[in-house]
């Protein structure tokens, strides 16, 4: 029974690393986790597959929090250290403070789509962090969502 | 008797022991097989050893055959295992990349209740990014705001 048991060993292997390379390497990676899932304070989306290749996106994880203070400088912080890493981004400013931002970050490998966070932060309770994974571009997705009128 | 005098196939005493315990089915393999060794390796013209030759030489074909039996029927057993193995491999990779690429995979947790129908996601996908289209400051105003000034001086 061995090479039926090394089968599945390899299959179930194949399977975790493809779903713990999502946001490999991103400082937002452990909000993604499934720390949210049972939050009474949040609402979290992921969708992959066919309903978001009108989008040209392969994986929409999205967390909204409300009410918590705390896990929105938690966002901030993450979505803060995984700027410096983006590609192609922008911002929306409040005086000094970020209340929205949109950034584009290399793929996790060469052969990989292109990853996108969003982020906004309408009060400091509340905030959406949204990552994105898709062969597109920063632009096109910000006038496909965001300045859609 | 020692142990060493039990094989002792030459002594004609030993023997007849070992046929005599042969026939009660007494002997081990290692006595059968210095019996069978004595009577086919030698040329014994003694008619009394006719009657075990045969029984020997029929169990001896029976005992082989046997073998092969089984050789073939663990061969067997392996290649079905391994077919069986190569079906699994390829229904289980079919199934993969069926589900991570054709297949929508949608989940959703509202305040804790877990939701697993794509209407659900999609709305809530819609929902999420709507909040982002809220009339407040977008990067359009941003950048307006940036580069008007200029342009509203007198």
């Amino acid at each position: 029974m061995k090479p039926i048991r090394q089968i599945f060993l390899a299959c179930t292997l194949l399977l975790t690393a493809h779903a713990s390379l999502a946001q490999e390497g991103l400082a937002v990676a452990p909000l993604f986790s499934g720390q949210y899932n049972k939050d009474k304070h949040a609402v979290v989306v992921v969708i992959k597959g066919n309903k978001l290749k009108p989008y040209d996106l392969s994986l929409f994880h999205s967390i909204t929090i409300e009410n918590g203070p705390d896990d929105v400088a938690l966002f901030e912080a993450a979505v803060l250290a995984d700027s410096r890493k983006a590609v192609n981004s922008e911002t929306v400013k409040s005086g000094e403070e970020i209340i929205a931002g949109y950034y584009q970050l290399p793929p996790a490998s060469s052969d990989e789509e292109n990853r996108f966070i969003l982020f906004r932060k309408p009060s400091p309770g509340n905030a959406t962090l949204i990552y994105l994974e898709g062969d597109t571009e920063l632009e096109k997705l910000i006038n496909l969502f965001i300045q859609k009128k | 008797m020692t142990k060493q005098a039990k094989y002792d196939i030459e002594n004609p005493d030993c023997r007849e022991l070992l046929i005599e315990r042969y026939f009660n089915g007494e002997t081990t393999n290692r006595e059968e097989e210095a019996i069978r060794k004595f009577l086919f390796s030698k040329s014994i013209d003694d008619s009394r050893y006719d009657e075990l030759r045969a029984v020997l030489a029929f169990t001896g074909t029976g005992k082989r055959l046997a073998r092969e039996t089984v050789r073939i029927g663990r061969k067997r057993t392996v290649r079905t295992i391994v077919r069986i193995a190569a079906c699994v491999a390829i229904l289980l990779g079919a199934g993969i990349v069926y589900l991570s690429s054709s297949r929508s995979n949608c989940v959703t947790y509202i305040y804790g209740q877990k939701y697993t129908d794509t209407e659900t996601a999609v709305e809530q996908m819609h929902k999420t990014l709507d909040a982002f289209n809220t009339p407040e400051i977008t990067v359009e105003e941003e950048l307006s705001a940036i580069f008007s000034p200029l342009e509203n001086l007198p």
